[in-house]
């Protein structure tokens, strides 16, 4: 019997299971991507390959059990992959929340402890080449309880190496292959609990501990101290009720280590009616602590070229601030700007700097069946080798009266390389897409570089490379489905401010999305 | 190629197999905080009237979109009893940009911090924004990901229905 159709009986047998109960639910989410082409530069020329991730749903009352079988099966040797990739059970009841098994959490904002996913990103590995899903979750146990006035969170569990496929490595039993019992992505252990108190409306006070445990190495230890304020009630207690602002400050340390490490993020936002800006300063050093996500301080761009060309932070040494303002105009446009700095000290004679200033607006006066905002953005990133940018965009769209939409997206970029005979390049992007109201679309796409780094790799190294793609969607009720045909830039691409790389595809890929 | 047919061969069967399985879609518990702190639990503002979940980030352009018809939606159903709740997932990363960002855009109604994301899992939501409609009793009567100009007025509908007890008419088109 093939995976698949375990996966099948399982969902036929627990159908028959729950029929009887009369609040029992069980749900069904599929994710399905297959692929057919090639990766330009790996062998071999043409593979064809299918992703499934099954997520399997079982509710009682306030009882809730899941699993996800993730399968992989490629046309290539040594790649096919069976997983059992995360099972929990939970039970919330008011302010009690308890889950065993595969889980998410957060403690204070993430700078001692973070376990999240990013929903629908595949990852392919770069060194492996087997494609799966991007879980940053651990596994074990969290506990929490949030009323008005506490909050005390705890947790148990194993962090995920992401850069390790799941089934890793072959010499594993197909036992320990299926569970992850026996897999290199889950070795080290995090243990760690928050408590916080609200004295007052408004304030809150409270403290993270973790103790790190990696395999082979000595453990560690952080805590953080955290306070949170909102301004706004003594604003207005004072009689300034257009005044609004709230600051957060969380300071942590490390000790135990190879050598002692800290972390500390300071955040605060104010603003008078609906002008707003928000302040953050970021100072961490030493502070990799295996399952923590502390603040990146770096704007999360959906413009493809800056998507790109996000910062990606470095726990091991990083300073910096980043500053965000938004005004509107009247009613005529909303206009944000935007200030990010970083310094990351490599060494004690060698340091990077990252900045980056944008600013962006959105038309309001248009009627409401256009839309346009444009946006120009400007900076360097020298750990990322890259020397400067300037990059300028605009995205217009219109609509018709029975709801078909237009849209077009155009995107510029000059930037420079901090090495080579001809370090200047130019990218652009360009994507001209139909959306319908009974739920079919389509888009063309056309990136196009002159960067070194892409055109080296041709046999004419100043072509400017192309990658054009032509992509279609359909929506029907629980299903959608995204054909993609063409060719894709590989590279950096990020999901709410955390990065991963892509391979560059070509070829056709189906995107499927099932929901029961 | 025979190990696509055989995947895709599998995957029908699923589908078949899954349907008749999925009775009521039930909504979990859940507590989130405000940006002011406040708890929201889910089971206590279902006390009060049906919900409306709308799963957004400040750096999703269909979730801007779609937050002016929310906005409309939440001035012209609150005093029907209908509770629309701007559930954000920038995490910790864009927590502090929150505010700001609805305030000049004038958005009124409550916003709730899932900061590790895990509301949205256990919501089975995948994809930004998704809008999940929860009736009093817990159950989820819609669901839709994405936004496209014109979904508002199914999401309407669904509301209209929740409201006026007809929760089974919702569960037609544009359901999930």
């Amino acid at each position: 019997m093939t995976p698949f159709n375990h996966i099948a009986w399982t969902v036929a047998l627990l159908s028959l299971v729950c029929a009887g109960g009369a609040d029992a639910q069980v749900s069904v989410t599929s994710l399905t991507e297959v692929q057919r082409g090639r990766v330009p530069g790996e062998d071999p020329d043409v593979f064809s390959n299918v992703f499934e991730q099954f997520n399997l749903n079982y509710g009682q009352a306030d009882f809730q059990a899941s699993a996800r079988f993730e399968v992989y099966r490629a046309s290539v040797d040594g790649r096919n992959m069976t997983f059992l990739s995360q099972r929990s059970v939970s039970w919330a009841k008011g302010p009690a929340y308890v889950v065993g098994g595969n889980f998410y959490g957060i403690l204070g904002r993430g700078l001692t402890a973070r376990a999240f996913e990013l929903p629908g990103v595949v990852l392919e590995s770069t060194v492996f080449r087997q494609r799966y899903t991007n879980t940053q979750d651990m596994e074990g146990g969290f506990a929490s309880w949030t009323d008005d006035r506490f909050e005390v969170k705890a947790l148990a569990g194993r962090p995920v190496a992401g850069d390790i496929p799941p089934g890793y490595p072959d010499t594993i039993s197909g036992f320990d292959k299926l569970t992850g019992l026996g897999s290199d992505r889950r070795k080290d252990w995090v243990l760690g609990s928050e408590f916080s108190v609200r004295p007052v409306p408004g304030l809150k006070l409270g403290g993270t501990v973790v103790n790190v445990r990696p395999q082979g190495f000595e453990g560690s230890y952080a805590w953080s101290w955290l306070a949170g304020m909102d301004l706004t009630p003594a604003f207005e207690h004072a009689g300034l009720s257009s005044l609004y602002g709230e600051v957060y400050a969380e300071l942590a340390n490390r000790e135990k280590f190879t050598s002692d490490g800290h972390g500390r993020y300071l955040s605060g936002n104010f603003g008078i009616g609906s002008v707003g800006i928000s302040v953050e300063y970021k100072d961490y050093d030493n502070f990799d602590l295996l399952a923590n996500d502390p603040p990146q301080l770096v704007r999360e761009h959906t413009a493809y070229l800056l998507n790109r060309n996000t910062h990606v932070l470095q726990t091991l040494n990083e300073t910096g601030f980043q500053v965000e303002a938004v005004f509107p105009v009247a009613d005529l446009v909303t206009v944000t700007g935007n200030i990010s700095w970083g310094k990351n000290r490599l060494s004690s004679t060698v340091s990077t700097v990252f900045d980056e200033r944008f600013i962006g607006t959105e038309l309001g006066f248009l009627p409401d069946s256009h839309t346009a905002s444009v946006f120009f953005d400007w900076g360097r990133d020298e750990l990322e080798a890259l020397a400067s940018h300037r990059t300028g965009g605009m995205l217009l769209g219109t609509s018709t009266e029975n709801n078909h939409t237009l849209e077009l997206n155009l995107e510029l970029q000059r930037g420079k390389l901090p090495f080579g005979a001809n370090p200047r390049y130019w990218d652009t992007y360009g994507v001209l897409s139909w959306q319908s109201p009974i739920g079919l679309g389509a888009a063309i796409a056309l990136d196009r570089s002159t960067n070194p780094s892409e055109t080296d790799r041709g046999n004419n190294e100043t072509d400017p490379v192309k990658f054009l793609s032509v992509n279609l969607n359909a929506r029907f009720g629980p299903y959608e489905a995204l054909l993609f045909v063409g060719e894709r830039r590989g590279g950096t691409a990020c999901t709410s401010g955390t990065c991963y790389e892509v391979l560059e595809f070509r070829g056709a890929e189906l995107r499927l999305t099932t929901r029961f | 190629m025979k190990c696509i047919k055989r995947i895709s061969e599998t995957l029908l069967a699923v589908m078949l197999l899954a349907a008749p399985v999925v009775s009521k879609d039930m909504a979990p518990d859940f507590n989130l905080r405000s940006p002011e702190g406040d708890r929201l639990n889910l089971k206590s503002m279902l006390e009060h009237g049906p919900i409306l979940l709308d799963f957004w980030a400040t750096w999703c352009k269909p979730c801007v979109k779609a937050m002016p018809k929310l906005q409309e939606i939440y001035e012209t159903y609150k005093d029907r009893g209908l509770t629309v709740v701007g559930v954000n997932e920038d995490g910790p990363r864009g927590q502090s940009k929150v505010k700001p960002f609805l305030r000049a855009r004038k958005f009124t109604f409550p916003i709730a911090l899932d900061s590790d994301g895990s509301v949205m899992k256990r919501m089975r939501a995948t994809a930004y924004p998704t809008t999940v409609l929860i009736d009093m009793d817990g159950e989820i009567v819609f669901r839709h990901a994405g936004f496209a100009k014109g979904d508002e007025k199914v999401l309407i509908e669904a509301i209209e229905a929740v409201l006026t007890g007809k929760a089974d008419q919702a569960e037609g088109s544009g359901t999930e």
